[in-house]
């Protein structure tokens, strides 16, 4: 639920611009509006993926930018902004996405890894929402829409740092939703918050774990994470989870944080390491992007993949149409406890 | 959790920001407790007169003038504990910073400063003190976080921010040590506003000098709550029933919360002074007029005490009892039904 005053318009009508565009959550996001008829500005740090990438979609007549930065430095993004206006006059939605992860203790791994890290995730998604908000401000309004995790509400061992930085893109957002509220703003803010999914982030992390790194169960399709951040693009929302499982971590660790700390460290340690060795030769993207490795949606993490999830499309219904679900079930629910009337049989 | 804390009498304590507000109320109230101190600061001459003030009442004292948010500077902390007193029973990374402004207004270079202490700086000081508390017994480490842990802000958006990841830096340390069966607890503190020099010191991006929103409490409640979990491991601790509030409140009703601070947050954190020309902030340096004092001191009421923080601190088994309580108000309410039917029909 948010500002129904704000209005967004149609993906096909739409200038987008999608950082972390070559890989995973990005890539499905940004085939996804192409198909959609949106036009598109796509970041990402590797050049050439970029370019094969927006000539896969040109071939589709689709109209595409494309711009090599790194969102942790406040100049790149930018030069992202000024090719927007260059090339389209406007942008309509800014998808802050680029991310990465490191898998390791906090006592292991090394300071400057934990930095970069919260150099994209975190600085990435501070310069990338403040350019967005420069040019909404100037050319009607639109959509900012940062990616969070479902690790923005609960922390994960082995993934510190991560999680330290998803707290604080979803702090940051939070506090920059409620200024442009009191300014009156016609820009939607949303910070969504996908549970695992099965796209190569643990391939591209640092890992500093003896085994490969994989990711728990139940692990979420990147197209339903597309959807989802698609659909506030159109529809203003405060925040959208993907994926059950993210919303009930997100509960019950506000309730029970104890019990989940003990589930956490009885499963989790387990359910993030694959029983593969991890490779001395081994690269990742923290530091720079793994040009070996672009251009792929979906990992497979040799798990089950979950294509779709009744709450997180339950999330994206319109308040009428949830209240009549709710009310539904509650009713439902209330049926059911009422014992059956007493069936008086004749002889 | 089956740590075992000794009492303050016996402890080596390190406080960070041990010149102002939280940290000065906390090293007076452990020195006058019995507790050896090592106190860390920016500012090398403020650390030497608290520790004369100390020392004449018999406190054994080490000072170190350090920047939390320099990795060697938190070595140089650990290290001088290690060399004057043989070990730490409690670190407590209490060092923080603000700006006020709506992050639009603030530049990301003043952003990124107070992330290197308000982060960083519990970063560096947590590792440091695993390394040598670890292997040597055990004890306690202590964070400050906020009740902006839980729920950001308008017109402080990074202070929240830097917060937040503190609070999920802390949770992932204390499963991780706990999973190694480390000897350490491992406490986030959540205090609400609490006066101190925090206004002070604070960047000020606003029109009107900064100001905290009530209810607002005193500093040794902070101190009375750190030092009770340097001698009984917590969780976790709010101080002040407000943080209590904001959190629960902003979770279970985020929408309700973002137009309540909306219609709050903006004028409660100005007050009515115009902002000042010649304002000094201690957001890249220490404001050394500005040293040594523990509060601000409020036109508004000040809370002495908070009801909620002093029960929850010693109620371990509070929340259980009455989840066990209601359980069997549940389970002897739905036995009844068959009986109630019965009687009526």
């Amino acid at each position: 639920m948010a500002s129904k005053a704000i209005k967004l318009k149609k993906l096909n009508e739409q200038v987008i611009v999608l950082t972390g565009a070559t890989s995973g959550i990005g890539l499905a996001t940004a085939r996804m509006a192409a198909e959609a008829g949106a036009r598109l500005v796509l970041v990402a740090r590797e050049a050439d993926a970029l370019d094969a990438l927006a000539h896969e979609m040109r071939q589709r007549g689709v109209e595409v930018a494309t711009v090599a930065a790194d969102v942790g430095v406040q100049d790149e993004v930018a030069k992202i902004g000024r090719t927007a206006v260059e090339r389209f006059g406007r942008v309509d939605t800014w998808i802050n996405n680029a991310g990465i992860g490191t898998f390791g203790t906090l006592e292991e791994v090394k300071l400057e890894d934990m930095q970069r890290l919260m150099q994209t995730n975190l600085w990435g998604v501070v310069n990338g929402s403040l350019e967005a908000v420069k040019l909404f401000k100037a050319h009607g309004g639109g959509a900012l829409i940062n990616v969070g995790s479902e690790a923005s509400d609960r922390s994960i061992p082995l993934q510190g740092t991560y999680a330290a930085s998803k707290h604080a893109v979803r702090a940051f957002t939070e506090s920059l939703r409620m200024e442009l509220e009191k300014d009156k703003a016609p820009i939607s803010v949303t910070l969504i918050k996908p549970a695992a999914i099965a796209t190569p982030f643990p391939m591209h992390a640092k890992n500093y774990m003896e085994n490969e790194p994989t990711l728990p169960s139940p692990l979420y399709s990147p197209e339903l994470a597309a959807r989802t951040i698609l659909h506030a693009a159109e529809v203003p929302e405060r925040d959208l989870f993907v994926g059950g499982q993210a919303k009930l971590a997100s509960v019950l660790s506000q309730i029970l944080p104890r019990t989940i700390d003990r589930f956490m460290r009885a499963a989790v340690f387990k359910q993030q390491q694959t029983d593969q060795p991890s490779s001395p030769a081994r690269r990742d993207a923290l530091h720079a992007p793994d040009a070996r490795r672009e251009l792929r949606q979906r990992a497979d993490l040799g798990k089950k993949i979950t294509e779709t999830s009744p709450y997180t499309s339950f999330q994206m219904q319109s308040t009428a149409t949830k209240t009549v679900l709710l009310g539904g079930a509650l009713l439902a629910a209330w049926a059911l406890t009422r014992k059956p009337a007493r069936r008086v049989w004749h002889a | 959790m089956a740590v075992q804390l000794r009492k303050i009498d016996e402890q080596v304590l390190v406080i960070t920001g041990a010149t102002s507000g939280i940290g000065l109320t906390t090293a007076r109230m452990a020195a006058e407790q019995g507790a050896k101190l090592v106190l860390a600061a920016r500012n090398g001459e403020a650390l030497d007169t608290l520790a004369s003030e100390l020392r004449r009442k018999g406190t054994q004292v080490c000072t170190v003038a350090a920047d939390v948010g320099v990795p060697a500077d938190v070595e140089r902390i650990g290290q001088a504990a290690m060399e004057r007193f043989g070990r730490i029973d409690t670190w407590i990374n209490n060092a923080g910073i603000s700006i006020f402004g709506r992050n639009e207004d603030v530049p990301v270079e003043d952003m990124q400063r107070l992330f290197q202490t308000n982060y960083w700086g519990v970063v560096h000081g947590s590792l440091e003190a695993v390394k040598h508390m670890k292997t040597r017994g055990g004890g306690a480490i202590i964070n400050l976080g906020s009740e902006l842990s839980e729920r950001s802000v308008p017109l402080q958006g990074m202070y929240a921010a830097s917060k937040h990841a503190v609070k999920a830096f802390t949770d992932a340390l204390r499963m991780e040590l706990e999973k190694e069966k480390a000897p350490l607890s491992v406490t986030l503190i959540k205090p609400a506003a609490i006066d101190t020099m925090f206004a002070v010191h604070a960047r000020n991006y606003m029109d009107k000098e900064p100001a905290l929103p009530p209810p607002i409490y005193a500093p040794e409640i902070v101190a009375n709550a750190i030092l009770y979990a340097a001698q009984h491991p917590k969780r976790d601790v709010f101080v002040g029933g407000a943080a209590k509030a904001i959190s629960s409140s902003g979770f279970a009703a985020p929408r309700v919360m973002d137009k309540f601070m909306n219609a709050s947050m903006f004028k409660q954190q100005k007050s009515g002074l115009p902002r000042s020309p010649n304002r000094r902030d201690a957001l890249y340096e220490p404001d050394p007029r500005n040293e040594l004092r523990q509060r601000q001191g409020m036109p508004n009421h000040v809370a002495e005490s908070s009801a909620y923080t002093a029960v929850t601190l010693r109620s371990h088994k509070i929340a259980p009892v009455l989840l066990g309580l209601g359980g069997l108000l549940a389970a002897w309410t739905l036995a009844r039904r068959p009986a109630l039917r019965k009687a009526f029909g």
